[in-house]
């Protein structure tokens, strides 16, 4: 995928569980990530594991297996690469209640509510746990009272040595969407019948605590330019994702490799077009060995058409981690797995493809309701089950002037970076540019799953 | 608390697949093969007798034109060319999960919380809110209480115990491996292959060989086997989806299935397997004579296995319900040794 020029190229960070590794073993994994191709990391800085009791912190707290965050910070920087911490409080799909403190999750003054007043239950790692009320004063008062003194603990040791902070919900999609849409938590106010109405109260309570925690955050020292908003699942289908992307620059769910090429692109490129201030796009390389396995190779699959579709910035989530996780990059003593070389073979094959900026005005497709309450739509959309892709035949080949030796297999899209072309099938195919506008040689042949750029007649692929 | 530890996503996803096929990973520009392939599972969603919506697994939202029952939900696979249909009436399914949170204790350890959900389903599906095509699961069985789900665990892997699984490919080279322990006072561990490999050096492919240095590895580092099996994968794909009687015992009996240590359970289910088999052959030379025989010679291997195998405790038959399922769900994916990498 490389035509030889220079482009600015794609960030790219790999998350590590800093909290489950031997801080011994830390300057060798980050310099094996460097290697890699690895220009930042992205820790997850874990509310559980630092709160004692009742709102009173302690983020060195070696006795209770608690690993310092500085530390971290320190070997990262030592090895060239970027830092970037996301502070929750739900930011972690591995721990218990995604991170946020049992303490926390089993007040009764937090817990979202279903129609009998019962509370909504998430199952999180096999354990049913009760989900928090956004609209719950208890969780904003305790969420900002965490992300205030983990933004302190941080400036303790200087801002400027951190790329971005992010909070939120983490990027994931937890499996219960009516802990906001329908929440009868008392202090959510009344819910309406009317869908509409609905949508617009869910967006209002998620609003709500989005600026409360970024408040905090802001109040607690955080340089306004690094702050961001972790948005629930995907961007185009977040709960009050537009109007959290018009305000923060976003860290976005990238839907998993099994919905397609082509719902992977239009993902990509509506969120990239509608975030004004910059989304990131937060890929999974293996599992939670509760949920459905996900193969390395399709990973960078989809993270390959995520930057073939103009992402500037992907995280790969869990790249590094100690324990309870599967797939991870780096084992635990920070050894490169087999499964790495295939990041890195992507990053050398992405390096010229150039990150896409934000269209002014530019409007996402509308995607239909979720279907099958009370599952997020989140969620249903992170697998492909929240169909928004109506227009799935492609026509833009012979709208460019181009031609497939087979039907449906290639998709081509004219972009600001030139012509690309993704397979979009198991089956290799050749595209005729008949007037060598594109294709200087006047064909080219596809392998299954690549992904092609040319840049008009003076450009080519590899 | 159940702690994963040496897995990588190659020999994770390889173990799973061999349950579920259906969750096997896949590539994005195999989204439109995956559209075209037959079988999977239709969802339906209804409202009187209107659908709401109906979403294929393979191939995303579908039209279907009214909702006429559940004696219409076979009629519904054979036109989306389905092999499961699961139907919900609108609402149902906030029902079911309102009343699992309504009846749930957060401070009960969480497989009582399970159980509640499984009570909270039965009443659903006796409320004719959900229906499930095929009904694979007999009616008016017993919900298991803790008690019995307590006795099963301690029947197959007892505390203190450890078991294991090593699955070659058909080149005898190592496809996957497995240790599960119950360590007393320490949290269920769950250990993949790439640990095992990287305690006891490479697995040979030779049963023996290979099953006593991993046994000697987990009885001096985690806990006593009790319990190890060493087999092709594709041989324990085809035993689970395997509709005749006597396919386990034959295999074990043939060495294609490699049991060692054998537990009390495995040698019952075996012995089970092998009478069911040759009441199966018995029918065929004694015609109208065995079917007078047949039931009560049934009721007595139950009987005999009732206390000793799972499916005995349980009272279901689990080999039977997973073989009914793996029967109608997607291929097996082939792993081979040049597939290293993913």
């Amino acid at each position: 995928m490389s035509n030889g020029t220079t482009a600015p190229r794609a960030r790219r960070a790999a998350m590590v569980r800093y909290d489950t590794l031997e801080p011994a073993v830390l300057d060798g994994g980050f310099a094996a990530l460097a290697e890699l191709g690895f220009d930042a990391v992205d820790f997850p800085l874990v509310w559980s594991q630092h709160e004692r009791s009742g709102g009173r912190f302690d983020f060195d707290a070696h006795e209770r297996g608690a690993r310092s965050i500085h530390t971290a910070i320190d070997a990262a920087r030592r090895a060239g690469l970027g830092v970037r911490v996301r502070l929750g409080p739900r930011c972690v799909e591995t721990e218990a209640g995604f991170g946020v403190p049992r303490s926390v999750l089993d007040d009764a003054a937090v817990m979202a509510r279903n129609a009998r007043r019962g509370a909504v239950l998430e199952p999180i790692a096999l354990v049913p746990t009760a989900a928090p009320s956004l609209a719950s004063r208890a969780f904003i008062e305790r969420s900002c009272a965490w992300i205030a003194a983990a933004t302190r603990v941080l400036g303790d040791h200087g801002f400027g040595t951190l790329e971005s902070i992010t909070v939120g919900a983490g990027s994931f999609a937890p499996l219960r969407g009516d802990a906001i849409t329908a929440d009868h938590h008392p202090e959510a106010g009344p819910l309406s019948s009317d869908p509409a109405e609905r949508v617009a109260r869910a967006e209002r309570i998620a609003l709500g605590w989005y600026d409360a925690l970024a408040r905090a955050a802001l109040e607690a020292g955080a340089p306004v330019e690094k702050l961001r908003c972790s948005l629930i699942g995907p961007r185009t289908t977040a709960v009050a994702g537009d109007e959290i992307a018009s305000r923060f620059a976003v860290d976005c769910a990238l839907p998993f490799a099994s919905v397609g090429t082509e719902a992977l692109w239009i993902e990509v490129r509506e969120a990239v077009d509608s975030s004004p201030l910059g989304a990131r796009f937060d890929v999974q390389c293996g599992s939670a060995p509760f949920a459905r396995p996900l193969r390395n190779r399709d990973a960078a699959a989809a993270a390959r058409v995520a930057l073939a579709a103009g992402a500037s910035e992907l995280t790969v989530r869990y790249a590094w981690c100690g324990e309870g996780w599967v797939g991870s990059l780096l084992d635990s003593k920070g050894v490169v797995q087999r499964v790495a070389h295939r990041w890195r073979a992507l990053f050398d094959e992405c390096a010229s493809i150039a990150p896409r900026a934000a269209r002014e005005g530019a409007r996402r497709t509308a995607r239909p309701a979720a279907w099958l309450a009370p599952v997020s739509s989140a969620w249903l959309a992170q697998f492909g089950l929240l169909d928004h892709h109506e227009e799935r035949a492609d026509d833009t080949l012979a709208a460019l002037e181009l031609e497939c030796d087979a039907e449906g297999a290639v998709l081509a899209r004219e972009t600001d970076e030139g012509l690309v072309l993704l397979s979009t099938t198991t089956k290799p195919a050749t595209v005729r540019d008949r007037r060598q506008r594109w294709i200087a040689s006047g064909s080219h042949a596809i392998e299954p799953g690549a992904v092609s750029v040319f840049r008009g007649r003076s450009g080519g692929a590899a | 608390m159940i702690r994963f530890e040496g897995f990588d996503a190659k020999s994770w996803h390889r173990l799973v697949t061999i349950f579920a096929p259906g969750f096997a990973s896949r590539p994005p520009n195999a989204h439109a093969e995956r559209e075209r392939a037959p079988g999977g599972l239709l969802l339906v969603v209804f409202r009187g007798t209107s659908v709401v919506a109906a979403v294929h697994s393979h191939r995303g939202r579908c039209e279907i034109d009214g909702w006429r029952g559940a004696s219409s939900m076979q009629k519904l696979a054979e036109q989306t060319d389905a092999q499961f249909v699961i139907a919900v009436e609108d609402g149902a399914l906030e029902l079911l999960l309102d009343r699992w949170g309504a009846r749930v204790d957060l401070d009960e350890p969480s497989r009582e919380g399970w159980l509640l959900l499984v009570d909270a389903v039965r009443e659903i599906v006796d409320e004719r809110k959900i229906y499930f095509w095929p009904d694979l699961v007999p009616g008016g069985l017993p919900r298991p209480t803790r008690t019995v789900i307590d006795g099963a665990a301690d029947l197959v892997l007892p505390a203190g115990r450890a078991a294991y699984a090593i699955l070659v490919r058909d080149d005898s080279t190592l496809d996957a491996a497995i240790a599960i322990a119950r360590p007393v006072g320490a949290p269920f561990t769950v250990i993949g292959g790439e640990r095992i490999v990287g305690a006891i050096g490479a697995l040979e492919g030779n049963p023996r060989r290979d099953m006593q240095a991993v046994r000697a590895w987990l009885d001096r580092e985690l806990a006593p086997v009790h319990v190890g099996l060493h087999a092709k994968t594709s041989t324990i794909e085809a035993l689970l989806r395997a509709e005749q009687a006597g396919a386990w015992s034959r295999a074990f009996n043939e060495g294609q299935l490699v049991i060692d240590p054998s537990p009390p359970w495995v040698v019952a289910g075996l012995g089970a397997d092998v009478a069911r088999s040759a009441i199966v052959a018995a029918r065929g030379v004694l015609g109208t004579l065995m079917d007078r025989v047949a039931p009560a010679l049934e009721s007595a291997t139950r009987v005999a296995s009732a206390r000793a195998t799972l499916s005995g405790l349980l009272g279901l038959d689990v080999g039977s319900v997973v073989g009914s399922v793996l029967r109608r769900s997607s291929t097996p994916t082939p792993s081979s040794s040049e597939d290293e990498s993913d």
